[in-house]
């Protein structure tokens, strides 16, 4: 079976995997006070790099 | 001249704008306050008129994390939030400095790229706090974070107040004006 999943699922799996466990409360609420995003509506816009080339 | 007449009038118009009372320019926008109280009465502290309660799936798509913050005051688009949580810990006023260097390990060992700006404190005041400003990596922007926390008996207080990177200049002296607005009705 095939599952899709968003980038911004995969993201909030990856942030939880990596917060998970070993905090007591205060810092839990420190770092899940920290946003994941800047904005609340819409979709992720993702921002590709531009590719710099060498004139060299 | 005409223009420097209009600048003349616009930095009179700002200094007119600097307290709580008067309202405080953000940019363009005079922000107006008003008093608001948290954690059933226990805070009381003066967030903009124009800030509402963040919901639910908005809070879902800004902070990932099941240890969001309890409250959260927004602006219009969801962009500049003043965050509160309490916690059961019992921290006196000597301690916040400790506190804060020891959020400051946490904050680089589960968030590398973030960068302290810097950390204070006013234990002089009357609700006295500790702070740290530092910024993030959300995936969309880079966000500017400013931490605060205040000790209350058996319980710590956490404010936290986010905006994009690029306008936190215009936020300083606004948050430093909110953060001392603070009463804190059973202190024990």
């Amino acid at each position: 079976m095939k599952e899709t999943h968003s980038y911004q699922e995969l993201y909030r799996y990856f942030c939880g995997m990596i917060t998970n466990g070993k905090l007591d409360e205060l810092n839990e609420r420190m770092v899940g006070g920290i946003p994941d995003m800047g904005v609340v509506r819409g979709d992720i816009q993702v921002k590709l790099t531009e590719r710099s080339e060498s004139t060299d | 001249m005409y223009n420097n007449k209009k600048n003349s009038n616009n930095i009179e118009r700002v200094n007119r704008h600097t307290s709580i009372e008067t309202g405080i320019y953000v940019g363009n926008e005079l922000l107006r306050f008003c008093k608001t109280n948290l954690f059933h009465h226990e805070v009381e502290i003066f967030l903009p008129i124009t800030f509402r309660d963040m919901k639910l799936e908005e809070a879902q798509r800004k902070y990932f994390s099941e240890h969001r913050p309890q409250i959260i005051k927004t602006n219009e688009d969801g962009s500049v939030n003043f965050t509160f949580n309490l916690v059961d810990k019992e921290i006196g006023k000597e301690q916040l400095e400790a506190v804060i260097d020891d959020f400051y390990q946490v904050l680089k060992r589960f968030q590398p790229m973030s960068v302290c700006l810097e950390t204070g404190s006013e234990l002089e005041e009357p609700v006295p706090f500790a702070w740290m400003e530092f910024v993030s990596n959300a995936i969309d922007e880079n966000l500017y974070n400013m931490l605060t926390i205040y000790p209350m008996g058996t319980k710590l207080l956490m404010g936290m107040f986010n905006c994009p990177f690029k306008e936190r200049t215009k936020w300083v002296h606004c948050i430093a004006q909110i953060r001392k607005s603070i009463l804190i009705r059973n202190n024990k």
